[in-house]
């Protein structure tokens, strides 16, 4: 659907995203996931067309440049704050760009916002205004939606709701590209997930390989701990503990296996020890930032 | 195109700053008309000044129209929702051409008005005014002049607040130009004398189009030459408007 090759994008002299690449499949929802000021942001404008560049961006096959808007029909976007002209309703500011009535009311009722939508956008509440922005990306039935910080301002009951619509229309081939801060919300949604640092894609993987490639230890439970955890030491195998388990780092694991049946002592548990989402961005980034610093 | 323009007409017709133009512009006609006790021909074929007052009002919704959009972050969604940056341009400057014209209608109407209730009968619409023409044939001519001076206007203030993003900054321009434009023209031909056919092509001196086709002529140029001349320059302001729009980031 989306294609972005050997993008680089300029402020003035200065290239802020460098040699970006990456594709976007039907149905798929892409988080992108980095630090303030990394070019989120400006990745997203310039699938817009709304910033020069470098490179090539096409959706279904048909170039995008900042001149030629004319694949984004099917394209809805939510960038930084919603655009949303306060002297409007809610409603008018939705049929501003509504090319069907009955579908722009059905998400207006799904939204939860048929009590306000026809007073002035002026005097919503910061979560109201941003539902709205919501609404206007998912105007139409678009087949490609940007989220920038989508669930900013809004209450627990309407994250959960965005979170499930977001996950209807991309079960009827809505694509998404969304940046959050509030990563325990975007990994409740995403299938893929785009690290970008610096300018730069440091990562760009489908979340179950992700998760996959960063736990780096197991924990291990087995019919006798305490032989257990001598004969490891004896092989001068590292081993730490927390409450029920050893755990061992990802290297070590068929080793301590071998030793331990070979001492016909059996496994109860062994299981990769998981990060939560949130360590391993971080991890990820602090190792990129290790790599840059010694070189 | 045709979706850019009826989406920002829609827009401009639901904004309350375009109704309060036309408060603005009867209130400094009146204003016009009141500290004069014994109301002159001349100041009601100039209609009350109405074409110098709209040509501000128009400057502050010119660059209002546009600073709006960035404002309210909505810039961004009428750009990739169009074709390409020179729809949105252009509809934003058909808008302002439209509400211009309608603001001399509604200039003329005033000046009715506003003539029928100060000086009833001191003069007749139909009587010899100037150089041959009548008082209402000398009005229509000066807010023809207006209309042509507005696309000059207008273009030069969407070009200005392409350039400096700043309501303000543009206004200020924009008043120094509509008060002493045709002033900072004269000053420039009277020190100049021998340059005069050249200097009268300078911009400041568009703005005498206003007056000059109902016989008073202070631009040193024919009316046909004042009338290209604003038209060449809108089409200048225009071009060179357009290219800041393209270059200026969202």
């Amino acid at each position: 659907m989306l294609q972005i090759k050997e993008l680089d994008i300029y402020y003035g002299r200065k290239k802020i995203v460098k040699n970006a690449s990456f594709e976007i499949s039907d149905g798929e929802i892409v988080g992108l996931i980095g630090p303030n000021g990394a070019g989120k942001t400006t990745i997203m404008k310039t699938i817009l067309g709304l910033t020069k560049f470098r490179g090539n961006i096409s959706f279904n096959g048909k170039e995008i440049t900042d001149n030629n808007h004319e694949e984004l029909n099917n394209v809805g976007a939510l960038i930084e704050n919603p655009a949303i002209y306060p002297f409007l309703t809610g409603k008018a500011n939705l049929e501003l760009y509504s090319t069907n009535e009955q579908s722009t009311s059905e998400l207006i009722t799904r939204l939860g916002m048929d009590s306000y939508i026809n007073k002035k956008a002026g005097s919503y509440s910061i979560g109201m205004k941003q539902k709205l922005g919501i609404a206007l990306a998912l105007l139409n039935n678009p087949k490609f939606v940007i989220l920038d910080e989508p669930m900013n301002g809004l209450d627990i009951e309407s994250t959960i709701l965005i979170r499930q619509i977001i996950r209807e229309y991309s079960s009827r081939g809505t694509s998404f590209l969304i940046s959050s801060h509030v990563l325990s919300e975007l990994q409740k949604v995403m299938t893929s997930v785009i690290i970008i640092n610096h300018g730069e894609i440091i990562m760009n993987s489908p979340i179950e390989e992700f998760n996959k490639s960063n736990s780096s230890s197991y924990l291990l439970r087995t019919t006798d701990m305490d032989k257990t955890f001598k004969l490891l030491n004896e092989n001068s195998i590292p081993v730490s503990k927390d409450e029920n388990h050893f755990i061992i780092k990802d290297e070590y694991i068929d080793k301590s296996q071998k030793i331990i049946f070979d001492h016909q002592i059996w496994l109860i548990e062994l299981a990769p020890n998981e990060l939560t989402f949130e360590q391993n961005i971080i991890n990820i980034l602090q190792k990129k930032r290790g790599e840059n610093n010694a070189n | 195109m045709q979706t850019n323009f009826s989406h920002e007409l829609f827009k401009f017709t639901n904004r309350h700053v375009p109704r309060y133009g036309i408060i603005i512009l009867f209130l400094l006609m009146v204003y016009t008309a009141i500290p004069t006790n014994n109301i002159s021909s001349n100041i009601v074929a100039q209609g009350f000044s109405a074409g110098q007052w709209i040509c501000i009002i128009i400057i502050a919704l010119a660059s209002d129209t546009i600073t709006m959009e960035y404002r309210n972050n909505t810039m961004s969604t009428i750009v990739y929702k169009s074709k390409n940056k020179i729809s949105v341009y252009i509809s934003k400057l058909f808008v302002l051409i439209i509400y211009g014209v309608l603001l001399l209608v509604i200039g003329v109407l005033f000046s009715f008005l506003i003539k029928f209730l100060a000086a009833r009968s001191k003069f007749s619409w139909l009587s010899t005014y100037h150089e041959g023409h009548s008082l209402l044939n000398s009005l229509l001519l000066n807010m023809g002049g207006t209309a042509i001076y507005l696309l000059f206007i207008i273009t030069l203030s969407m070009l200005l607040i392409s350039l400096f993003k700043n309501n303000a900054t543009v206004i200020i321009i924009g008043l120094a130009i509509a008060f002493l434009g045709a002033d900072l023209s004269n000053v420039l031909i009277a020190a100049l004398p021998n340059l005069k056919s050249i200097l009268a092509w300078n911009p400041f001196n568009m703005i005498n189009v206003i007056n000059q086709l109902s016989g008073v002529n202070s631009s040193h140029l024919s009316n046909i030459e004042l009338i290209v001349g604003n038209i060449v320059y809108s089409i200048l302001f225009l071009i060179l408007g357009f290219w800041t729009f393209k270059k200026r980031p969202i």
